[in-house]
This record gives structure tokens, sequence and C-alpha cells, in this order.
């Protein structure tokens, strides 16, 4: 008899997320696809739509970012992993708190903290205009790739940091016994080890960058540097022509798919093994104690990363205060909206994130235990996880409208969205995790013929404590930051504080929305902070 | 003094209502857009002022913006809970017409309406209108252009407009019209020039006006109503409204009834109420408009000294909506870099 979590527990844990995936994205979508067929009627319009030069730069201008961004957040994010796996220094937990802050942040929230640090009245623009050199740093191509990489850098640093800190010591150890130079061991141990996380999280920041919109229309300056994703909104929200925003939508989740079909096509043939991995404490040394030169290297990289994560986060802040002391926030209308918004930000992210975090946990948990009996379903499972990353917010939440006819429910509709959303993120973080600690208990239990649920809630989830909360405060930042779903739904009952960030500016009010933003900031922070404190 | 008033309004309207039974009273539900109804609109008086008369409830649902409204009505069609839907503009209201959703209505005022052009429309009751024009910020500008054709032919000004995109904004769009209302078939240079002139474009009017009030650039596209907003709000005369000697472009904001709803007579009320005093002083001092019955007394000094249009420009409707797709994707074709 074989002990553990068994194949038809694992179905049962798979099942539950699958469901409620199909539900929120199957159905939604299957209406839209109704419509897409009742109203389209001059299939040529849509082929010239999709031929036309416009769309063609479009998708160009899409890829190009979103590759670029991929490829510059992972190249950046791999020595400054190193940096953070191997050493130990002074304020490097803060920093790595801070990390996930950016993808908290509504991208108008993000491109207005760039403007302030690096505009053209900006803290660096002033700077550089005061030494002579009168440059636009914003308001072209580049500006909207360093946005991106600003909201990606941070969260890849985190992934490939938590993949290096588990490289095999063996090797290494052996490596250092042969006398192998550094750049060899680099080459044949560490880079193998973290070559799958590495491609993984490009794909992941591709698929993010792919539906970055109000920063590209902010910083880009030009409406050729516009994503597919402003076309979409464009199609739905201006002309309401469902056709070419499903056409659009299409084209966005084809090119999410194919990225995600790279990534499988690149490991399918390799051994799919899982290495057992060693933990590579004992390589954690305080850089204080290193030879010059990498000091020298990893402060300056340490200072480097600091600079660009702390410039914008610190306008924020400095914007902030500022307008607090101009009474901003002042009367009691705009208090009491901010201290309601507050609430509900709260309330939807906390759920979101909780039950992102834990349907991840399920689904991830399930397939492995489901891979002892079909392994290519469960490898598959683990694959369709990918489909919901290529889904733009703005027509997911389209679609629920279609369905629905009417903005009922706002609160659950934009829950879903929102989970739909996180779920392939949290999966990503939790997986390898699970994997690990099944394999470690899994030997152990073997042997003890525990039953299945106290192996499941007290063995395996308090070691994993810290990828779920790492996974929690993923979705919660994405929930708590994201406008498009809550923007179409929510306006009448989920007045989250986003939303109230646009209402202040409609209303001129520009000081309170500074202020609101550093109370956005804080409080997205303050979570984090307070969950990490929590695990230690 | 207002703050006194908009108590006495406000007890005056809760006191009543916690003594009438809840549920008796029929409910009037009016689709609008975000801002409006925002609890710095004038949405809050609007409705303690309509339901000390109506005997009713006033519900304000809110959508994104005009074009937003516009969308949801079409898929909310026939089953939509909406009575009446204010907030389109004079650009969306061919198209609004075309659904057959609107029931056709004159207000019992619509004989005082003063707008700076005729108004023959019999479907929709505009409620304000502004002048779109440019903002500039009087400490980066000493000599402003007199005309939008000294701003697009000067050397000076390069990079320094911030403007919003037409495909996602309706001021976007009317800097198009503006354009096209003003060279008509030459607009192609003009709209040449602009791109040079442009530093950015944005999604919405916020980003723009916020980009510009964090000194981005000397110049933004709004209304010329926005410096009454400086005066009024911020006691600052730092930003001003550029009179172009060709005219600015006009936006009309317009409400209608529709004919699924089950509230017509109440509709009808609400529609000749728009004309009232306290309803055009509130949308000149929350929603930052001018008033569609000629001078209203309460209004502060700044609303008649603000620039002067001169002439007011518009394109007809039909014209509009017939043309939009088109005049957009030449925009874009020239906006490329």
């Amino acid at each position: 008899m074989r002990s553990g979590v068994s194949v038809g527990l694992g179905a049962l844990m798979v099942s539950v997320p699958l469901c409620l995936l199909a539900g929120a994205i199957g159905w939604p979508l299957m209406g839209l696809f109704v419509e897409f067929f009742t109203t389209a009627q001059d299939f040529s319009a849509l082929g010239d739509l999709l031929s036309s030069r416009w769309v063609g730069g479009v998708i160009r201008f899409t890829l190009w970012q979103a590759t670029l961004s991929a490829l510059l957040s992972v190249g950046l994010a791999f020595p400054l992993a190193r940096v953070f796996a191997f050493h130990e220094f002074p304020g490097k937990r803060f920093l790595l708190s801070l990390s996930i802050l950016p993808f908290a942040l509504p991208s108008i929230l993000v491109a207005f903290a760039f403007v302030i640090a690096y505009g053209n009245s900006g803290y660096v623009g002033s700077l550089l205009r005061h030494v002579g050199l009168d440059v636009t740093l914003l308001y072209n191509r580049w500006a909207i790739v360093a946005a991106n990489v600003f909201f990606n850098l941070p969260f890849a640093v985190r992934l490939l940091a938590a993949r290096e800190a588990a490289l095999p010591r063996q090797q290494i150890q052996s490596s250092a016994l042969l006398g192998l130079p550094w750049w060899l061991t680099l080459w044949h141990v560490e880079l193998p080890h973290v070559a799958r996380v590495a491609l993984n999280v490009a794909i992941l920041t591709f698929s993010l960058c792919l539906g970055s919109f109000a920063i590209a229309m902010v910083l880009g300056g030009a409406p050729d540097l516009n994503t597919t994703e402003v076309a979409i909104y464009q199609f739905v929200r201006f002309e309401f022509d469902v056709p070419a925003a499903s056409c659009l939508a299409a084209v966005q989740l084809v090119l999410t798919l194919l990225a995600a079909l790279v990534y499988r096509m690149s490991f399918e043939r390799g051994s799919h093994r899982h290495q057992e991995p060693v933990l590579a404490g004992a390589l954690v040394r305080p850089l204080a104690g290193r030879a010059w030169p990498v000091q020298a290297f990893c402060w300056g990289s340490i200072a480097l990363y600091s600079l660009f994560l702390l410039l914008p986060l610190s306008a924020i802040v400095v914007d902030g205060v500022r307008s607090l002391m101009r009474n901003a926030l002042s009367d009691p209308a705009t208090r009491s909206a901010a201290r309601s918004a507050t609430t509900v930000s709260v309330q939807l992210a906390g759920l979101a994130g909780m039950s992102a975090s834990v349907l991840a946990w399920m689904y991830v948990r399930g397939s492995i235990a489901l891979s002892a009996g079909f392994p290519r379903l469960a490898r598959s499972l683990r694959q369709l996880v990918w489909l919901s990353m290529g889904i733009s917010p703005t027509v997911l939440a389209f679609a629920w409208f279609l369905v629905l006819r009417a903005t009922d429910w706002a609160f659950v509709v934009i829950l879903a969205v929102h989970v739909v959303l996180a779920l392939p993120l949290c999966v990503r973080i939790l997986l390898p995790a699970v994997e690990v600690v099944v394999a470690q208990s899994d030997r152990s239990v073997k042997l003890l013929g525990v039953p299945a649920w106290r192996i499941l809630v007290q063995i395996e989830l308090p070691a994993l404590r810290t990828p779920l909360f790492l996974a929690f405060a993923l979705a919660f930042a994405l929930s708590f930051g994201e406008v498009a779903a809550v923007a179409l739904f929510g306006s009448d009952e989920v007045e989250t504080l986003p939303l109230l960030l646009y209402r202040l500016m409609g209303a001129y009010r520009f000081h309170d929305a500074a202020a609101l933003s550093l109370l956005l900031a804080l409080v997205c922070g303050s979570v984090f902070f307070i969950g990490e404190r929590y695990q230690k | 003094m207002r703050n006194l008033f908009v108590a006495l309004v406000v007890g005056a309207s809760v006191v009543p209502a916690a003594f009438a039974a809840k549920g008796a009273k029929p409910v009037l539900t009016v689709y609008t857009y975000e801002s409006l109804v925002s609890e710095w609109g004038p949405g809050a008086e609007v409705k303690s002022a309509f339901e000390q008369t109506c005997g009713c409830e006033l519900r304000w649902v809110a959508a994104e913006d005009g074009a937003a409204l516009l969308t949801r009505l079409k898929i909310e069609g026939a089953k939509t809970k909406a009575d009446i839907i204010m907030g389109l503009d004079n650009n969306l209201m061919a198209e609004a017409r075309d659904t057959n959703f609107f029931l056709p209505y004159q207000a019992k005022w619509a004989k005082t309406l003063s707008l700076p052009v005729e108004w023959k429309d019999t479907v929709f009751t505009p409620f304000d209108y502004g002048h779109f024009a440019f903002m500039m910020d009087t400490e980066k500008v000493k000599t402003p252009p007199k005309s939008l054709a000294e701003f697009l032919d000067g050397k000076d000004w390069n990079k320094s407009l911030i403007v919003q995109d037409p495909r996602t904004s309706t001021p976007g769009l009317g800097m198009l019209l503006w354009v096209k209302s003003i060279y008509g078939d030459k607009s192609k240079e003009a709209l040449e020039k602009l791109r040079k002139k442009t530093l950015t474009v944005t999604k919405g009017w916020s980003e723009a006006y916020g980009l510009f009030t964090k000194g981005e650039a000397p110049f933004v596209l709004s209304y010329v109503t926005s410096e009454a907003y400086h005066v009024v709000e911020e006691k600052s005369t730092r930003y001003k409204a550029v009179p172009f000697s060709e005219g600015h472009y006009l936006q009309v904001e317009v409400a209608g009834i529709l004919k699924s709803s089950k509230q017509q007579e109440l509709a009808k009320s609400f529609m000749d109420f728009l004309g009232d005093p306290r309803v055009q002083s509130a949308m000149a001092l929350k929603n930052w408009m001018m008033p569609v019955i000629g001078k209203v007394a309460t209004l502060p000094e700044i609303f008649i000294k603000l620039p002067e249009p001169g002439k007011s420009l518009l394109i007809d409707s039909g014209e509009v909506a017939k043309n939009r797709k088109a005049w957009v994707q030449e925009w874009l074709s020239h906006f490329r870099n």
C-alpha cells in the first residue's frame, strides 16, 4: 500500500481550481465568442484590420517592448540574484521586501513616479539641466522599457535569488576541489541550474508586458509606441467593436501561448527529473569579508539597484508629503472616501491574495500527486495555467459584462478576474518549493504511514510558509493595483484606492491624489513588511 | 456661507426622508460619468436639490466617461436600469440617437437655453458646455501664441504640448476636431506640425493634466474653464487658458430620457430641473463647465472674466459620427514617430 497523497486526492485537489478557472474564464469568453459571431457581419473587415499597417506596427512594438523588457529584467536580475543569494549585507531584507512594492502600484502611479524622478522638471532632469545638459529622458520607447523593468526586475530578482540559493552544494564543492576557475563553474554548474527558472521568469515578464498600457501611453510620447492592449481598450470602450476587440485579444493570447510553447520546447527534451536540491546555505557569507573586487562589484550592483528602485518610490513619498503639507486630504469628504476605499482595497486584495495562493497550492500539490498515475496529464495541466497569462484584464472584465449584461455582482466578478490574473504567478512561485517539500516529506512519510491530510496540513503547509506568503503578496499586489476591471465593474459598489485616485485627478485634485498615492504605497508596503516579519 | 447653504439643503432633504416609509418612493436611475458623481462633483448637490421637490429617490450610476456610458447602454440594451443618461456630448450624440433607445423630449426651459451656437436637437437636453483650450503655465510661457497657427508655425514650442489620444479620450477627439474645423482639407500639414509640438500623448485628461501640473510641459489641452478652477479653489493665477484667434472647439454635454424607462414623468421633471440655477451653478463650480442658462448670479467673478472664445467651432454631430474612424486613422498616421 502506498501511503501519502493518493492520485485520487490529487485529482480532486486539481479539479477545484481548474473548475473555478474554467468558470471564471471559460464562461465569459464563451459569451464573447457568441457575441463575436452574432455581430461580426464582415469578416474581411477584420482581415483588413489585422493586416493593416497600424495593427502590424502595434503588434511589432508590443513584441519589441515585451521581449526587450523580459531580456533586460532577467539579464540584470541574474547578477543581482547572485549578490542577494550568496551574501549577507545590511539592508538586504529591507531591499527584498521593498522589491514587491512596484508590483502593487497602479501603473498610473508608476508613470507619475517616473515623471517626478526622471521627467523634464524631475530630480534627475533638473540635475542634468543644472550641469548644463538639456536632455529629455522620458517620452520615448526606452522610457517604456525602463518602466517595465522597474515593475518586473524586482520580481525576477526574488525568483532567481531563490533558485540560486538552492544550488547543489556538492557540485560547487567538487568544482572547487578540481580547481576550476569561477567562470567555468558559472558556465557548467550555475547556468544550467538557473536556466529553466530564468526562461520561465522571462516568459512571465513577457506576458505581463504584453498587457502594459497606461505606462506606455504616458511615458511613450507617441501613439505608435502603444501596445495591443490600448487598441483593445479603444475597441471595447470607445467603439463598442466586439469583433475587432476579440480579434486583437486573440492575437494577444496567441503571443503568450507562443512564449509558453518556446519554454515548453526548450525543456521538454532535456531531463525533466527534478534534481534533488541541496540548499547551499553554507555558501552565504557576509559581504564585508569578501575579496575587494567581489565587494566592489556587489556594492556597486546593490547601489545601482537601490537607486533604480528607490528613486521613483521616494518620489511618491516626497510628492505625497509635500502635498500633505499643503493641506491635501484635509476635507472630511476626501478623508472618509480615502478611509472606505482603503478598507475596500484591502478586503478585495486580501481575498484575492488568499484565494489565489490557496488555489495555486491546491493546483500544484494536486498535479504532483496526479503525476504518479498520469504524468503526461499532470504536465499538461501545469502548462494550461499559462493560458490565463495571456488574457487581458480589460477583455476578461468586458466579457463578464457581456454575459451578465449588467454590473451586478461587481465585487465577485472583480475578485474572480483578479484571481485569474494572479493564479499563474502564484503557481510559478509555488511549483519549485512544493516539489522540494514533497520530495522531502515523501521519504520520511512513506515509512510511517501518516494519513494524507496530516501530511498536507501538518508537514507540508508549514514548510511552505515563505513561498505561500510570497504568492499571497504578489496576488495581493496585483489585485491592489489593478484598475481596468475595477473601473468597468466597480464604480458604484467597489471603490478601490486606485479608482479613487482617478476620481481625485478627474476633479483637478492632484494634491489630494499625490497624498493618496503615498497612502496607497504605505498600505501596500506595510502589508509586505508585516508579512515578512511574521514569517521569521 | 456656501457650506451653510449645503448643510441646509442636505438637512432639509434628510429630515423628511427619515420619516417617509422606505421603499414607497419611486427611484429615478441616472447613468452618468465618474467625475460628475464623485465626492467632489456636482452630483450630491443635484441629487439633494432634486429630491426636495420630486418625492423620489435619485440614484446615480457611474461609468468611466461619456464614451463608456454609450458602450454600457449598448450592452445593456432594453434591459438597462437607467431612466436617464446624462453626460454624452455633441460628438457622441448622433451615434446615441441612432441606437433608437432615446425618447425625444424638450425641457420646459429649452426656450431660455443659452449656448454659443444654435441648438436644434429635439432628443437631448444640454446641461453644460465648455470650450477646449490650451492651458499654459505662466512660469514657463511669457509671450503666449495668439492663434493655433502661430503656435504651429512658430519656431518655439517644440515638444511643449501634452495632448490626449482621440482613441481613448473625449478631449483628445476634441483636439482633432478642432484642427479639422480650422484647417479642413489642409489638416494634413497642421497635424504634422502638431506632432512636432507634442511632448506626449496620454490615455485620458487626468494623466495629461497631472503631467502638466507636475511641470512637465508649458501647455496642455484642456478647457477654458480650467482657469476658473485654479482661481476659485487654489487662489492661483499661475495656470491660464490661451485664447486663439481662430476660435475654440465647443463641447456641449447633454442628457436624454430612455424609451425603456418606467419613470417617464419623473424623468421629464428631472430634465426640466436641469435648467434650475442650483443645478447650473453646481455644474460651473463642481464640474467646471459653463452654465447653459446665461448668467448665473451666484457664480464667482472669474466665470465672467474667462478668455472669450471668440468664434465657437463645432462640426455637426452626424458628420463626426460618419468621419470619426477615418479622421482618427489620419491622426494616427501623423502621430507616428
